[in-house]
């Protein structure tokens, strides 16, 4: 659907994206997370083609959206600071995205128009930022584009919209094969709809995977010996990492488990167990090797 | 037909006209009120009064359609340009214009469309205001004999093309910077700049001048007598020089005023399509424009400098010297400081 090949951008002469491969899938959520200033919403303004790559390129379909601005009315793109015309009312918003996307549902609008609490004749100014984005939903789910690219969607907004607004997406995703992109800091609700996810640092994907294989591979492990960790145990296993409470050592290996526990029980281990890792303690794990690591300060 | 050929576009016409529509009402309200409605009132007391009055009426009349209504010069010289920091400027600093960007529309459909709107919301109000005064012209013999129907003419033409002019050039400048407030400053800064420039210099060279030869710069002198190609080359002057000519020759001057205009809008045009959007709430569009900026605000404040320290605070030759110093070392930093704080990371 849309693919960002090698995309290149500079501020000024500091290199904000460098290299970026991108692919998002129709029919799938691309998660997208990195730390703040890491270059996200430079991306997804690369993809939505309102910033054009130094280098590289992103194509819709095979077409390049820094060419053609007519393929650009199929990407929908929610901001993080929502750029709407203050002065504006929720229906003159309305009208002029109407007027803009040759593929505007007014079925949907109407439906999806019940969910959300504001009034039309409201003004923008007057919206709270959580109501911004609700809007901004609404009008790109009603443009049904064939890319939604979302910004911080869920920041500022009550646990009860939040999970409207996820809920709607997925619907969308599973209704209209529709592809979609989130970056957000909040990880856990990436992990509960991103069917792939991309770690992003300093303008780079450091790592790109499918969520399932990205569980897969990383696993923690809790192993206790009946003395220190061998030294043998250390060198023949890539550890990721290693912390250790006592007698109990935490490890985190990126190999399938059951090769791990077949070669491992040589070191006649007391202890072994696995445990699943969520995308969050993956990120800060992946983050933590650039840098990045939780600084544990008292105060 | 021509709809066909040019990119007119509905939805992009509704939102700017949403956005600058009080413009336009106020614009004309005001037109109407200092022109029309001035001459109706005055010609109500016309007859009723003795013959000094009726002097001073008939003097007030005729001031009507030339440069002393000066509501009307001031309007033509602040709205232009609100008009166009409202179109250009703002779309910036609030970076709405990414909403078009990333929309289906190219940026010559965006462009157009705002200058089409802007001189529709310039040019209507002259237009209602002159037809108004036409119309009078039927209806009452008095001011048939104040004004000529060409003479109103030539004032919607000739005031319409300073409009248009005010216009394309604040959307060039609107083009090289980034925010709102920056379009507007910086328009009267460049539209009076080559001749404000050089008056500073010359203030700056003649205080030197007596300084070192210790005697009184003449008033004929080689530095002085290139004034004139100042004057030639600084916008506002050139578009006022209009109101300057008979009324038979302003119509060519119109027609000229207005083929700047274009070419005007078209350098506005290659402007923004040049543009980076990442640059937009910046103060600079253009980052090759950055050493020209930065040299020409330090050279214009280290002259400034010198007359507010040696002329308005009268501090004499020590006050030209401070004021080189505190000029300088303001205008060193003030546009890095502006260009480094609002600069995107």
């Amino acid at each position: 659907m849309i693919i960002g090949n090698n995309i290149y951008k500079r501020y000024s002469n500091d290199p904000v994206i460098k290299g970026v491969d991108i692919n998002l899938k129709a029919g799938s959520i691309y998660g997208l997370i990195g730390p703040n200033g890491a270059g996200k919403t430079t991306l997804i303004k690369l993809l939505a083609g309102i910033y054009m790559p130094d280098e590289g390129s992103v194509t819709l379909d095979g077409i390049d959206i820094a060419a053609s601005h007519e393929i650009r009315s199929c990407i929908g793109y929610i901001p993080d600071n929502l750029n709407f015309y203050p002065t504006f009312t929720v229906k003159e918003m309305k009208e002029f995205y109407k007027g803009m996307c040759k593929n505007w549902n007014e079925e949907r609008y109407q439906i999806l128009r019940e969910i959300f609490t504001f009034s039309e004749k409201k003004r923008i100014k007057h919206l709270s930022k959580g109501m911004k984005t609700q809007l901004s939903l609404l009008i790109n789910l009603s443009c049904m584009p064939k890319v939604i690219l979302m910004d911080e969607p869920t920041s500022g907004l009550d646990p009860f919209v939040r999970r409207e607004v996820l809920n709607l997406i997925v619907q969308d995703v599973s209704s209209r094969d529709t592809s979609v992109l989130i970056s957000t800091h909040n990880i856990s609700e990436l992990e509960q709809v991103s069917d792939r996810v991309g770690f992003m640092d300093k303008g780079k994907i450091i790592l790109q995977d499918d969520m399932e294989d990205l569980k897969y591979k990383y696993k923690k492990i809790q192993i206790a010996f009946e003395s220190a960790m061998p030294k043998t145990f250390e060198e023949e296993f890539k550890l990721l990492s290693i912390k250790h409470y006592g007698k109990v050592y935490e490890i985190v290996i990126d190999e399938h488990y059951e090769i791990f526990k077949n070669k491992a029980i040589k070191y006649n281990p007391i202890i072994m167990e696995k445990l699943d890792m969520t995308l969050e303690e993956i990120f800060i794990h992946r983050m933590g090797g650039e840098g990045y690591a939780v600084k544990n300060i008292a105060i | 037909m021509l709809s066909k050929i040019l990119p007119f576009n509905k939805t992009l016409l509704r939102k700017d006209w949403h956005i600058t529509k009080w413009f336009f009402y106020s614009y004309l309200i005001l037109l109407i009120m200092a022109v029309p409605y001035n001459v109706a009132r005055n010609l109500s007391k016309l007859n009723s009064n003795s013959y000094d009055t009726m002097n001073n009426l008939l003097y007030t009349l005729r001031r009507v359609l030339n440069l002393e209504n000066e509501l009307v010069i001031i309007a033509l010289i602040i709205i232009p340009v609100a008009l166009s920091v409202a179109l250009i400027g703002e779309e910036k600093r609030k970076k709405t214009i990414e909403i078009m960007i990333s929309g289906p529309f190219s940026r010559f459909e965006i462009f157009f469309n705002k200058i089409v709107l802007g001189i529709f919301i310039l040019v209507v109000p002259i237009l209602v205001s002159g037809m108004s005064l036409l119309i009078m012209r039927l209806t009452s013999d008095y001011v048939g004999m104040m004004f000529t129907g060409s003479q109103i003419i030539i004032w919607i033409f000739s005031y319409s093309a300073f409009a248009i002019s005010m216009f394309s050039f604040s959307c060039i400048i609107g083009m090289l910077f980034g925010s709102s407030i920056g379009q507007f400053i910086c328009t009267y800064i460049f539209g009076v700049f080559p001749i404000v420039f050089y008056e500073m210099f010359y203030l700056s060279y003649s205080s030197l001048y007596t300084l070192i030869s210790g005697k009184e710069l003449a008033y004929e002198n080689a530095v002085r007598s290139v004034s004139k190609y100042f004057e030639m080359i600084t916008p506002m002057q050139f578009f006022l020089r209009i109101f300057d000519y008979s009324q038979s020759a302003q119509i060519f001057f119109s027609f000229r005023l207005l083929a700047v205009a274009i070419g005007m809008l078209l350098i506005a045009l290659v402007l923004f399509d040049l543009s980076k959007m990442e640059k937009n709430s910046e103060v600079l569009t253009f980052e090759s424009l950055e050493g020209f900026f930065r040299l020409g605000v330090l050279l214009s404040s280290i002259l400034a400098g010198a007359i507010i320290f040696s002329e308005m605070i009268e501090l004499g030759t020590p006050g030209l010297f401070i004021g080189y110093v505190v000029g300088g070392f303001a205008g060193y930093k003030i546009p890095l400081y502006l260009i480094q704080k609002n600069r995107a990371s």
